[in-house]
């Protein structure tokens, strides 16, 4: 189980997207976050917009020029995700 | 020096061990109790957040040890606490009753926990069959070794055995990436596997039962210095 990590967990999706914007500054366009997440624009579209409704990110700009700014909670949402892969690696097992 | 003779062996006879080491080793017992509470809610946030499985079982191993520990403890306390009555008359009284209960919910809880920690660590296809195992008999495979090793002197083989393949593995862990995190894990489970190996001795020597619950409170001070660091930490990229 613990060797079985080859595919990208949801969580880890969340946090590669939550990522990118936060190494943007804090703001970012989807194709940035398209790039920097390597997911296809399907995909993006979902967790974008699962991420805007837990409110860990919220979209800025208008059509032509739309953001993604990263919100105090998807910061903190990165900080536990962080300190928990820290604690899971101790055990040394992949989550 | 005052001793009892309350069955706190695991060789189902009657041995002396002094009857005030039962507050320390009821404390002890206690401490590890909580340390393992703190692995659950650590890995119950993460399972939250996650719903990982390798979350979910190291949550469902430790939840387990909490209760094998809570056991000990009060079976411990109580033996410390029964003392002016024990000395009086050596009836075993209640005693005898609460240290056979609280033994046999530390002996299947402490195996469950054990086993799920081994299925944790087993490679994917190794744990797709167990998986499969479990769902063909309905689950009661996961009972099978607990109930089958109930209250008998294996218990503390087959606790080396499954708790020896963890342990390795963090050793394995710990000497791949020689972090200090990694190695605080290591030496825990490397404790307990002693405390396990330790406790196979104390019929030739109570005094060894001391050193065995010493090595276990390192053993869990260690995993809590791991938490401490964990959660001290800024929760940045590392």
């Amino acid at each position: 189980m613990a060797d079985a990590a080859e595919r990208r967990s949801k969580v880890s999706i969340l946090k590669d997207i939550l990522q990118t914007i936060q190494d943007k500054g804090g703001s970012a366009r989807p194709t940035h976050i398209l790039y920097g997440a390597n997911l296809s624009h399907d995909r993006l579209k979902k967790y974008l917009e699962s991420l805007a409704a837990e409110g860990f990110i919220r979209r800025t700009g208008d059509d032509g020029q739309s953001f993604y700014a990263i919100t105090r909670k998807g910061v903190e949402f990165l900080g536990t995700y962080y300190k928990m892969n820290r604690f899971f690696k101790a055990f040394g097992v992949g989550v | 020096m005052v001793s009892a003779a309350i069955g706190i062996d695991v060789l189902s006879e009657p041995l002396l061990i002094p009857v005030w080491f039962y507050s320390y080793s009821a404390a002890i017992y206690a401490a590890s109790a909580l340390v393992s509470l703190l692995i659950v809610f650590f890995s119950y946030r993460f399972f939250r957040m996650s719903k990982s499985k390798t979350a979910f079982l190291l949550m469902f191993s430790f939840l387990f040890l909490t209760a094998a520990f809570a056991a000990l403890a009060f079976s411990s306390a109580y033996a410390y606490l029964y003392r002016p009555f024990f000395q009086a008359n050596l009836d075993l009284g209640s005693l005898g009753l609460v240290n056979s209960l609280c033994f046999s919910v530390y002996y299947i809880a402490a195996v469950v926990a054990y086993l799920s920690l081994a299925l944790m660590y087993l490679p994917k296809d190794a744990s797709d069959f167990y998986k499969k195992l479990s769902k063909s008999t309905g689950g009661m495979f996961v009972l099978y070794l607990p109930l089958w090793y109930l209250d008998i002197s294996d218990f503390h083989v087959l606790s080396i055995v499954l708790l020896a393949y963890t342990m390795l593995k963090n050793l394995f862990n710990f000497y791949k990436k020689r972090v200090l995190d990694n190695f605080l894990v290591m030496f825990a489970f490397l404790a307990m596997v002693s405390f396990h190996a330790l406790l196979l001795f104390v019929p030739f020597d109570p005094t060894i039962y001391l050193a065995a619950n010493g090595l276990l409170a390192a053993g869990f001070a260690s995993l809590l210095a791991m938490l401490i660091r964990v959660s001290g930490s800024d929760g940045r990229r590392s």
